[in-house]
């Protein structure tokens, strides 16, 4: 294989692979948040920042995936 | 130069050299800093524009602008207050919290204007964007979180004083060394995801919004079809995007300035 497909699936994968994790993680506290919800309803306010910040945890770390992809794709022989 | 090449470092414009005594530096201007200084200028008109609004006197009654801004700063006190849990509003965090997400929001929002992508200069070598948004430089978003981790250990140290250093460096058992030992690990990644994550998620919509667009320009009856609302849905995603992560940034801040308080356990 030649360096510029191997460096094709190399960005594939390294985003692919990496989004599994924080999109699972996303999901989980998206559920909670909104079970959450329906036993409180009055913690809207409370329960929607918490949420908005944990999954700025979550998503962070796809963000670090997409930016090695961005890196790999950006190097050169 | 193909135009819809993926720059992960900001692009020389121009640089002149400084004489400074028998110190000589030869200062490089990017195009983000350029777009820094335009969004510093129009945050200080902003504060211009709020100051002369605002009532002389408590007789009078408030304009709308003012009202507005009342309502913007009085909801980022009630914020910080929750967050932070004290009872009185400490007034320095309260203004570099308001400056965080002012400068983070508006310039992210500054990438998505019309002629920011799409203006080019030649700066000698090569055909570069004269217009750069701030937040994907990732010189801006670290020295925007060493300004915070900068700001989050003096507080510490002011609340704590010697406390502060033994939550770190402790001695008193091989445990505790070793839990202040991660302490700090933590302590330096959290600097570091806390600039990643701003600039990642900045720069990853404008090379989702760049895709978009370049998809519009493929000759595809389907593509045409798609091209035009395509963007339009790209922009208001990044445009609430933009005021997540501010959102975040100073939220972040916020709990850890209040973790740092802390006495160590």
């Amino acid at each position: 294989m030649d360096f510029n497909s191997l460096k094709l699936i190399a960005m594939a994968l390294v985003v692919g692979l990496g989004v599994i994790g924080p999109g699972i993680g996303i999901g989980l506290i998206g559920g909670n948040a909104l079970n959450a919800l329906g036993r409180n309803p009055q913690a809207e306010a409370k329960i929607r920042s918490l949420m908005i910040l944990a999954i700025a945890f979550a998503e962070s770390l796809a963000i670090f995936a997409l930016l090695f992809g961005f890196i790999i794709l950006g190097t050169s022989k | 130069m193909n135009q819809n090449e993926i720059h992960i470092a900001s692009s020389k414009l121009f640089s002149f050299d400084i004489q400074f005594f028998n110190f000589s530096y030869n200062l490089i201007v990017t195009n983000s800093m350029l777009t820094t200084l335009i969004v510093c200028l129009f945050l200080m008109m902003m504060a211009a524009i709020i100051g002369l609004n605002l009532s002389r006197n408590s007789s009078e009654v408030p304009n709308k602008i003012q009202a507005f801004f009342e309502l913007v700063l009085g909801s980022l006190g009630g914020f910080i207050t929750g967050t932070m849990q004290v009872s009185k509003l400490p007034v320095l965090i309260y203004s570099i919290s308001g400056f965080f997400f002012a400068f983070i929001a508006i310039s992210s929002w500054v990438g998505l204007l019309p002629g920011v992508g799409q203006l080019f200069v030649d700066n000698g070598l090569e055909k570069v964007h004269l217009f750069r948004a701030p937040t994907t430089d990732l010189n801006v978003t670290v020295a925007l979180s060493i300004i915070a981790f900068g700001l989050i250990q003096f507080q510490g140290i002011a609340a704590l004083r010697w406390g502060y250093l033994a939550k770190f460096i402790n001695f008193a058992s091989p445990l505790a060394f070793v839990v202040g030992l991660l302490e700090l690990i933590s302590e330096m990644a959290r600097l570091l995801s806390f600039s990643l994550r701003l600039f990642g998620n900045i720069f990853a919509g404008e090379v989702m919004l760049m895709i978009v667009l370049s998809m519009s320009r493929i000759p595809n009856p389907y593509l045409d079809f798609i091209g035009i609302p395509f963007p339009i849905v790209i922009i208001a995603l990044e445009l609430a995007v933009a005021l997540i992560q501010a959102y975040v940034f100073v939220a972040l801040f916020l709990v850890f300035s209040g973790l740092a308080k802390e006495e160590a356990h």
